[in-house]
C-alpha cells in the first residue's frame, strides 16, 4: 500500500522532474525534456541516476511494494549498465566490433575474477566480485544466499582470533604453534576454528572458481548462439532482446553445470564446511555466554526437546484421558438404564391393588398402616402377615389368600 | 546479427528508465493484497496449526464425503485460493465438495522437535478424526498438494482405514529420477551437521535454493517483464500476489526436515518401501484405496517421473492420472488449469 500521504502527487512530480533533471545532466544536456544522445562520447551512467530517483521514491511505498520494487529496480540497474557498457564500446566501434567488446569485456572481468580468487586476494566474508558485471545477475545467485549465512558468521560471531583476518600464511603459522598452560583448551579451540575457517576459504575458492569458469563457457556459448542466430537470419535489434538472449543461454549453461557431479561436490563441500565452522564458532560462543551467565542455544534446545517429549505425552494422556472418559460414561449410561429399571419397578409395585382380593378399601387400610408397595408384603414372615391381617381387619384373608407369595410373583413378572 | 546502435540504446535506456519511473506511481491503485479470497472459517487449532472449513452453501454440497487438503510445509497454502478467478479450492466447492485445509502456520524455534511422525500421525492423524466424526463418516477424501502430497501417502499407507479417496498433486514419489536437480544439490549435504548447526531451516535459504534453480530466469528476466505491466493495475496486483505467495516462506522445523531430505531426498526410502515413522513402516502397498495422481509436464521442482512413478507402487487397482501442460505453480493458477483440473478432480470423486 502506498502511504496515505496526501502530498503523494506533489512529492511524486517533483521527484520525477528531479529525476528528468539529473538524467538530463547525465546525457549532457540542460533542460527538462528527455535528451537525445550528445555528438561528444561519454560514459552514460543510467544505472546510477535510477538509483538516485529510487532511493528519494521508495520511502513512500510499503513494504510488499517497496520489496517487489527493489528488485525490479535492481534488475533495472543491471540491465542499464549493459546498455551503458554498450553504449560506451559503441561510441569508439564500428557496430560489428560492437557485440565482440561487449563479449570480450564481460569475458575479461571473469578472467580477472579468476586470477583474483586463485590468487587468494578474495579476502573470506568479502564479497569482492566487483570484478563480475553486476548485469549478470551472478552475484544474486547461488553464491549470494550461502555468502549472507557465512557473513552471518562474520557479524560478532567469530571470536577475535589473532592473524584471523590477515593471510592464509599467518593462520597457518598460529595452527602450529603448541597449545600450552591453563588456556590450553581454548586454544586448541581457537585453532580448530582456524583450520575450519582454512577449509571454509579453500571450498569457497574453489566453488566461486567454478562459478567463473561457468561464466566463460557462457561467454563462449552466447558467441556461439549469435553466430548460429546470424546464419539462421535472427536479429538482435535492441539492448533487451541482447538481454534476454543472455539470460536464455545462461540459463542452459548453468542447468547443465548445475546438474554435473562436479557441482554436487563442490556444492556439498561448501555447504558443509561453513556449517563445520559455524558448529565450532557456536560451541565457543557458547562458552563466553556461559562465562557471562547468559543462556545458550543448547539449553533452550534441551528445554524446547523436553516439552515437545512433554507436549507429545500430553496430547498421549489427553487422547487416553478422552477414550477412558467415554468408557466411563457408557458404563453410567448402562448403570443408570439399570438404576432407572429398577425404580420404575418400585413404581409399578406400588399398586396394591394387584393382589387378589383387593379393593381399594383394603389399599386404604393398607396405606394407613404404612404399607405402600408390594415389596414390604413380600418380605413379611406368617407372624408379621397376621398381625398385617388384625390391623387391617383382614379376617384372615392375608393368609388365607397368600399375599406374601402373590407379592412376590407380581414383583418378578 | 546484432543491429543496436548507440542512438537506439540511449533511446531504449531513456524509455526504460521513464517506465520504471513513471510506472511506479500506479503501484498506488494496486491496493491490499490479501491471501486466500474464498470465505472459511477455522474449525480446530492445535500449536500452529488451523483447519479451515470453506463456507459453501450448503446445496451446493452434493459430497456428503469431506475433503481435507494437506499442503506443503514449505510456503502457504493460499496458492490453492490466490485471487476469485484462479481458486482451486473454489473450484472444487463447484464440483460440490465439502473443503477443508490444513494450514500449518509457521513454525518457530519453539516447533524444532517436531518430527514427520509429529506432523503425520499427529496433526494430520487428528484433522482426519475431527472430519470424521463430524460428518459422521468412516473414512474421508484427502487431497496433498507437493510435499503435503508425499505425507498424504504416507498417511494412507498408515491409516488406510480412514481413507476412502487419496488425491495427490505435484507429489514427488522417486526422488531419485535423474532430471531431479533438487535431490542431485543434496546428495553430497551432511544433513545432520546443516540441521545441528542451524536448527530450523529457513524459509529464505529455501527460497533461495528453488529460486536457484532458475537464477537469470527467476531473479532477473522476470522483473523486466514487471516494466511491460506497469500500466496495467490488474496485471500488476496479479504479480504482485504471487510475488507476495513466493516469498512468504515459513521455515522448516529442524526434525522434520532433516528426516525428509535424508529418508526421501538422499536415500529414496519412500519407493523402497523402508521409510518408518514413528514405530510404523510406510509401505506404499497398504495404499489399496482410489488413487488420482496429478503433476505437471513442465514441473521443474517435482519432475513428472518423480510422480509418476507412484503407480508402480501402489495397492490399488483403481489408479488413475492426470497431466497437465503447466509447471509446478501453473498446475493451481494458470487460466487453463482452472477450467479442467478442479472439474476433473470433482468429478473422479463424486463416482467414488
Amino acid at each position: 500500500m502506498i502511504s496515505a500521504n496526501d502530498d503523494w502527487n506533489s512529492d511524486w512530480l517533483k521527484t520525477q522532474q528531479h529525476f528528468w533533471q539529473s538524467w538530463a545532466n547525465i546525457a549532457g544536456k540542460s533542460g527538462a525534456n528527455v535528451p537525445t544522445m550528445g555528438t561528444n562520447p561519454f560514459s552514460p551512467d543510467w544505472s546510477q541516476s535510477l538509483d538516485q530517483w529510487w532511493r528519494l521514491v521508495s520511502p513512500q511505498a510499503s513494504d510488499p511494494v517497496s520489496e517487489m520494487f527493489q528488485r525490479v529496480v535492481d534488475t533495472g540497474k543491471n540491465f542499464n549498465k549493459m546498455a551503458e557498457q554498450g553504449f560506451s564500446l559503441g561510441q569508439k566501434q564500428s557496430q560489428d566490433d560492437l557485440i565482440q567488446g561487449w563479449l570480450e569485456n564481460i569475458q575479461s572481468g571473469f578472467e580477472s575474477w579468476i586470477k583474483q580468487i586463485s590468487s587468494n586476494k578474495s579476502t573470506l566474508f568479502s564479497n569482492n566480485d566487483s570484478l563480475v558485471p553486476e548485469w549478470m545477475g551472478l552475484n544474486k545467485g547461488a553464491l549470494e544466499i550461502w555468502d549472507s549465512l557465512a557473513n552471518s558468521i562474520g557479524l560478532g560471531g567469530v571470536p577475535e582470533i589473532p592473524g584471523l583476518d590477515k593471510s592464509k600464511v599467518e593462520l597457518s603459522r598460529l595452527l602450529k604453534s603448541p597449545a600450552l598452560g591453563q588456556w590450553r583448551e581454548h586454544q586448541q579451540q581457537l585453532q580448530t576454528v582456524a583450520q575450519l575457517m582454512i577449509e571454509f576459504q579453500e571450498a569457497d575458492q574453489i566453488y566461486k572458481l567454478a562459478f567463473a569458469q561457468m561464466g566463460i563457457r557462457s561467454i563462449e556459448a552466447l558467441r556461439q548462439r549469435l553466430i548460429d542466430d546470424t546464419k539462421n537470419g535472427i536479429k538482435v535489434s535492441t539492448v533487451r532482446e541482447f538481454y534476454d538472449l543472455w539470460v536464455e543461454v545462461n540459463e542452459e549453461v548453468y542447468g547443465e553445470f548445475a546438474m554435473t557431479d562436479e557441482y554436487q561436490v563442490i556444492h556439498g563441500d561448501f555447504v558443509n564446511s561453513l556449517m563445520a565452522l559455524r558448529k565450532e564458532t557456536n560451541t565457543l560462543n557458547e562458552k563466553l555466554y556461559k562465562a557471562v551467565n547468559l543462556p545458550t542455544r543448547s539449553e533452550i534446545n534441551t528445554i524446547n526437546k523436553r516439552l515437545q517429549e512433554q507436549r507429545r505425552e500430553n496430547i498421549k494422556l489427553s487422547s487416553e484421558i478422552e477414550k477412558l472418559s467415554k468408557q466411563i460414561a457408557s458404563e453410567t449410561n448402562k448403570k443408570d438404564a439399570t438404576t432407572s429399571t429398577a425404580h420404575s419397578t418400585i413404581k409399578d409395585h406400588k399398586d396394591l391393588s394387584i393382589i387378589k382380593g383387593v379393593g381399594p378399601k383394603l389399599v386404604e387400610k393398607l396405606q394407613t398402616h404404612g404399607i405402600n408397595t408390594l415389596e414390604q408384603i413380600a418380605k413379611m414372615k406368617t407372624a408379621e402377615l397376621e398381625v398385617l391381617d388384625k390391623k387391617i381387619d383382614g379376617k384372615g384373608r392375608v393368609l388365607r389368600d397368600q399375599w406374601a407369595a402373590q407379592a412376590n410373583q407380581l414383583i418378578n413378572q | 546479427m546484432i543491429t543496436i546502435n548507440p542512438e537506439e540504446m540511449l533511446n531504449e535506456a531513456t524509455s526504460f528508465n521513464k517506465k520504471i519511473t513513471e510506472g511506479f506511481s500506479n503501484l498506488a491503485d494496486v491496493g491490499e493484497i490479501g491471501s486466500g479470497v474464498t470465505p472459511h472459517e477455522t474449525i480446530y487449532e492445535e500449536d500452529k496449526l488451523k483447519l479451515y472449513h470453506y463456507k459453501s452453501d450448503s446445496s451446493l454440497t452434493t459430497n456428503s464425503v469431506p475433503l481435507l487438503i494437506v499442503y506443503a510445509l514449505v510456503n502457504r497454502p493460499y496458492m490453492t485460493d490466490i485471487q476469485e478467478n484462479r481458486s482451486t479450492i473454489k473450484g472444487l466447492m463447484e464440483t460440490g465438495q465439502d473443503v477443508y485445509l490444513i494450514d500449518w502456520g509457521y513454525a518457530d524455534d519453539a516447533d524444532q522437535y517436531l518430527t514427520m511422525d509429529d506432523y503425520i500421525n499427529g496433526y494430520i492423524d487428528r484433522c482426519v478424526d475431527i472430519l470424521r466424526e463430524r460428518h459422521n463418516e468412516e473414512k474421508i477424501n484427502l487431497l496433498g498438494i507437493c510435499q503435503g502430497g508425499t505425507f498424504s501417502l504416507c498417511y494412507s499407507s498408515m491409516h488406510p482405514e480412514k481413507v476412502r479417496n487419496l488425491v495427490t498433486m505435484v507429489t514427488p514419489v522417486d526422488f531419485h529420477t535423474p532430471d531431479n536437480m533438487l535431490s542431485h544439490w543434496v546428495q553430497n549435504i551432511d544433513i545432520d551437521l546443516l540441521v545441528d548447526t542451524q536448527g530450523n531451516i529457513s524459509g529464505d535459504l529455501l527460497n533461495g535454493t528453488f529460486l536457484n534453480m532458475k537464477p537469470y530466469e527467476l531473479m532477473g528476466k522476470k522483473y523486466l517483464g514487471v516494466i511491460d505491466i506497469l500500466d496495467n493495475p490488474d496485471a500488476l496486483k496479479n504479480f504482485m500476489r504471487m510475488e507476495q505467495w513466493i516469498f512468504d516462506s515459513p521455515d522448516q522445523a529442524a526434525e522434520t526436515f532433516r528426516q525428509f531430505i535424508k529418508d526421501f531426498y538422499q536415500h529414496n526410502k519412500l519407493i523402497k518401501g523402508e521409510v518408518v515413522i514413528g514405530n510404523k513402516t510406510v509401505k506404499l502397498t497398504n495404499l489399496t484405496m482410489p488413487i488420482l495422481n496429478i503433476y505437471g509436464e513442465f514441473d521443474h521442482l517435482v519432475p513428472p517421473a518423480a510422480s509418476t512413478a507412484l503407480k508402480a507402487c501402489v495397492g490399488s487397482s483403481d489408479y488413475n492420472e492426470i497431466s497437465f501442460p503447466g509447471g509446478h505453480i501453473g498446475i493451481y493458477v494458470s487460466g487453463k488449469a482452472q477450467k479442467t483440473i478442479p472439474p476433473e478432480i470433482g468429478s473422479w470423486l463424486n463416482l467414488r
